[in-house]
């Protein structure tokens, strides 16, 4: 069993329909087996939305949040205004309090391609050593459809790097997926250095343990909590991807087996397969979770099944007893963009809640292929690139105690008095894994469902809210504006 | 050139803002499903508080695949597929839309297409635009005529009960700041007067209301970066909405002129209540102030102007600078933010970016919001910068700010009691030393180290005496001696 995770199933051809298939394929399986479960059959006969996307902010935020959360990068949108501000407004929520560079262009300088000179001049103007070691320089939609260059940017001015990335919102399904797009390319162009000669070691005190890279944005106390999974089989936690600083890089690439955590990481996991890392998927969840997990990494660092055994040991039992002390009754759907959806489920049932279905935008891959099988072998329904259409009518079958999802699907839940939280305010900011995980869950969901009755109370005071009817933003009656004056008489 | 922090959208946002604030229109916009999400999911959650799904909006969903190889009209179809098609529906694009010159609408599908010029204009200008193509579309044959409702065939009811001059209020749209309380004090400010709403335009308006618009005899534009357009067209006499006590009575009066009603009772009134305080503040000491506590303000050009007007001229506040965002202008911040480092004022008015320059300078201006971009919602009515309630909040808002620099300059107590105690003498007489016990006291003095002895035995002393009295003890005992001693090692 020396593949076992290091050796994981080819990633299944991106058709952008996961394990359930497309629309058309779904409807056509059902009808030949002429049953099946109802959720799976509502899954494929959801109605038709506006479009078929999966649900995701403006994919780009996702690469514009890596550059921003880094210390000493300078992050630059080449794109329309709309784009630009949107973006830019969003990342003082979910970003850094930082500057946004904007390259402006109208039609006459994208055709003329003045564009990118412009693009070029900021970049140098911007690209001081003294305040950044690398500018990002990220195209939107109209300059990547465009085709300005990037590529044709100097790779490094003064010592800074020029990272020059194509990141268009109709190209990168998800914010999720962008994420990868700058990780990769900063992991790409680390590699280069590395391979190159000696390069700046990260800092904190030097380990000599062998080290697990973790990939994914996680809580920024997880990986200490797999640190401390790992310790006992001497194993150390390198420097996550997203980096937080450029020499993290290099600390990450060092490592001795990486761990796709969140699975879409694709790029980034191709790094690490071209610097000769074993890369295992999934994450410490749980207890089965934890076991699968430890044992592959475990593995996959060419450890002795007594070390592997120690690290178990020292874990499971009580994380064992952690979930037996903090159970969840409660019925729960899961549904989210950040690509943890599927662990999370994990985390929940085996803290004994009933999880009929679990939809996330981003796509099956190798790396949440154990995940979904475990899932699927205890009746959760998973639907990879889920619609907007395919939550919600999971959420309107199941009719949960606690839907957790994004915000088109809270709102809907809320509006029908079922208690809600968005998965990425609420699931993001929590830790997930080894004994915190498991400790924090029960109380917060407890939490989150004890509301029922304030819910209700809610939707039975202002009624169940109009499809589609546009609320005026103001605190006035929604009919003839007249009728309102003259019922002030003034 | 290269702009940090860019502080407005781009057209097609103008435009799907003031689409979605009729009732009775959809719109779809043409793009990637991120030209829904940021200026309607995400922005519009931040700053109008609205629910995701609220608007009757949706979106095509552009991928790969319609731009290389589909082409967007399907996309198009499906997208109309959804809500109540009984509505008018209306196209936008987005900027990647724009370029590969989608937005076309399938035969037979009803649906009307507005160009919003995305790349090329700010989401004031197209606004401006979107305003005025509503008119021109939906204004109807009465408009083109110019044919007043109301003025039908006079009844004698008609005529027993005489009509109030009816006036519209012209650029209410989502996502602008603070408009639900401008646009409540505007209507209270024409309503006292003796006036009457015809139309709130476009928000909360049925878009078959559209051709009332014509009905008024005086339109009031909310703000200077768009609707006067569509005032224009109206081809009826315009006011601007007025920020400060001295414009909004500017505006009164004006009013009154164009309308005929008379202004002055309800002037009268409002300086009894309404704007009571301004004068009350006015003849405060805090008053005083306002020669020498400087302001700054970065915003709309509606905003800039009002209050560069009112706190600076009218209350002679010094404004250290004024940054206007204006249509059509791209904004450089850089000077902002320079001017921040060179001439902080003691307020700042701004927006998100201002306040993370003042932070980044370590500036203790207090902030005070008034622009987007930011998350700062605003749908409560009792924050208005126009009008005299406008006036009264603002002058309000200002002494607060100032109380607020006040409470950050005042010593903190803690901090000023960590100093050496200086304490007085003891009046009474020193209490009765038994033998025993200053035998104890001296060796144990005899213990310290010479350098520190007499202030060591000093501190001993009074511990001891102090010890004593507390407890109400005759005199010092040996035993009173090996407490305190006990004691202190322990502390």
């Amino acid at each position: 069993m020396d593949g076992g995770m290091q050796a994981p199933p080819p990633i299944p051809p991106d058709t952008g329909s996961g394990c359930h298939g497309g629309r058309e394929t779904m409807l056509a399986a059902a009808k030949a087996a002429g049953k099946g479960e109802t959720l799976e059959r509502l899954i494929a006969d959801y109605p038709r939305g506006p479009h078929d996307q999966p649900q995701s902010m403006c994919p780009a935020f996702g690469s514009l949040r890596v550059g921003l959360r880094m210390r000493r990068v300078a992050t630059i949108l080449s794109g329309s205004a709309c784009c630009v501000y949107g973006l830019t407004f969003t990342s003082r929520f979910y970003g850094a309090r930082r500057s946004v560079g904007y390259v402006p262009f109208n039609s006459e300088t994208l055709v003329r391609g003045q564009l990118y000179e412009d693009i070029r001049a900021a970049v140098y103007e911007t690209a001081k050593p003294a305040d950044y070691d690398a500018v990002v320089i990220i195209n939107l939609c109209v300059p990547t459809a465009s085709g300005v260059p990037l590529d044709l940017l100097p790779k490094q001015i003064d010592g800074v790097r020029i990272i020059g990335i194509d990141v268009p919102g109709f190209g990168v399904p998800t914010h999720a997926e962008a994420k990868d797009v700058l990780a990769g390319a900063m992991l790409r162009a680390a590699r280069a250095e590395a391979e190159a000669g000696p390069v700046a070691r990260p800092r904190g005190p030097k380990s000599d343990l062998p080290t697990v890279a973790l990939i994914g944005e996680l809580f920024p106390a997880d990986p200490m909590s797999i640190g401390g999974l790992l310790a006992p089989m001497g194993l150390a936690v390198a420097p996550s991807i997203p980096a937080r600083e450029w020499r993290d890089l290099y600390g990450a690439l060092d490592c001795d087996v990486a761990a796709a955590v969140h699975p879409f990481y694709i790029a980034s996991v191709r790094e690490f397969e071209a610097a000769g890392r074993p890369v295992v998927g999934s994450g410490p969840v749980g207890v089965e979770g934890t076991d699968a997990w430890l044992t592959a990494v475990g593995r996959a660092a060419g450890l002795p099944g007594s070390r592997i055994d120690a690290a178990r040991d020292a874990c499971l039992p009580a994380l064992r007893g952690v979930l037996a002390g903090n159970r969840i009754d409660a019925r729960i759907t899961v549904s989210g963009y950040e690509g943890s959806e599927l662990l999370v489920a994990r985390l929940l049932i085996e803290a004994g809640a009933d999880v009929p279905y679990v939809g996330t935008a981003c796509p099956r891959t190798a790396w949440n292929e154990a995940d979904r099988a475990w899932l699927a072998d205890r009746g959760t329904h998973v639907q990879f690139r889920a619609s907007l259409e395919q939550d919600l009518a999971a959420m309107q079958e199941v009719k949960p105690d606690l839907a957790i999802g994004t915000t088109p699907v809270v709102q809907k839940a809320k509006e029908r008095g079922i208690p809600a939280v968005y998965f990425t305010n609420i699931m993001s900011s929590r830790p997930l894994f080894g004994i915190p995980g498991a400790a924090a869950l029960a109380s917060s969901i407890a939490a989150q469902t004890r509301g029922r009755e304030r819910f209700a109370r809610m939707v039975s005071f202002f009624g169940t809210a109009p499809e589609a009817a546009p609320a005026p933003a103001v605190a006035a009656p929604p009919v003839p504006i007249n009728s309102l004056a003259d019922s002030m008489g003034s | 050139m290269m702009v940090i922090d860019h502080d407005r959208a781009g057209g097609y946002w103008g435009a799907v803002y003031v689409f979605t604030a009729l009732r009775g229109l959809r719109v779809i916009i043409d793009g990637p499903v991120g030209c829904e999400n940021l200026p309607v999911t995400a922005v519009l959650h931040y700053t109008d508080a609205l629910p995701p799904h609220e608007l009757p909006v949706s979106v095509t969903g552009l991928s790969e695949d319609q731009l290389s190889r589909d082409g967007t009209e399907e996309s198009m179809r499906q997208a109309n597929s959804v809500g109540d098609r009984r509505m008018p529906g209306v196209v936008v694009t987005g900027s990647i839309a724009e370029m590969i010159g989608g937005g076309v609408t399938p035969e037979g599908s009803g649906l009307l297409r507005f160009i919003p010029r995305t790349i090329d204009e700010d989401q004031w200008q197209c606004a401006d635009r979107a305003l005025f193509w509503l008119y021109s579309q939906f204004g109807g044959k009465k408009a083109a005529k110019g044919v007043r409702i109301t003025k039908g065939p006079k009844t004698a009811v008609a005529d027993a009960v005489p009509k109030k001059p009816l006036l519209n209020i012209i650029g209410a749209i989502h996502g602008t700041f603070n408009m639900p309380s401008d646009l409540a004090e505007i209507r209270r400010l024409v309503e006292g007067i003796g006036c009457e709403v015809n139309l709130v335009y476009p928000m909360g308006a049925h878009l078959d209301d559209t051709p009332r618009l014509a009905d008024a005899e005086v339109n009031v534009c909310l703000y200077r970066e768009f609707g006067r357009q569509l005032c224009e067209e109206l081809g009826k006499p315009y006011l601007q909405a007025p920020i400060g006590l001295f414009a909004t009575t500017n505006f009164l009066r004006k009013l009154g002129e164009l309308t005929g009603v008379d202004p002055e009772p309800f002037i009268e009134r409002e300086k009894l209540a309404t704007i009571k305080p301004v004068w009350d503040l006015w003849r405060s000491v805090t008053q005083d102030f306002f020669a020498t506590a400087s302001f700054a303000v970065v915003a709309t050009a509606t905003y800039d102007h009002g209050l560069r007007q009112f706190l600076g001229e009218e209350l002679g506040i010094p404004c250290t600078f004024g940054h206007s965002r204006r249509p059509g202008i791209k904004p450089d911040n850089q000077a902002v933010r320079e001017a921040l480092r060179t001439n902080p004022p003691v307020v700042l008015f701004g927006s998100n970016n201002e306040r993370i320059y003042a932070a980044e300078l370590g500036l203790r201006s207090i902030f005070i919001p008034a622009s987007f971009p930011g998350a700062i919602i605003r749908r409560a009515t009792g924050t208005p910068f126009m009008g005299y309630a406008g006036a009264t909040y603002l002058v309000q808002e200002f002494c607060n700010a100032l109380f607020d620099m006040l409470f950050n300059m005042l010593p903190l107590g803690r901090d000023l009691d960590q100093v050496e105690p200086t304490l007085a003498r003891m009046d009474d007489a020193p209490p009765h030393w038994e033998a025993a016990a200053k035998a104890l006291f001296d060796e144990h003095v005899e213990a310290e180290p010479f350098l520190i002895r007499i202030s060591a035995a000093k501190r001993l002393r009074d511990r001891i005496e102090n010890d004593a009295r507390r407890e109400a003890e005759p005199c010092v005992t040996a035993a009173r001696v090996k407490i305190s001693l006990a004691a202190m090692a322990m502390s």
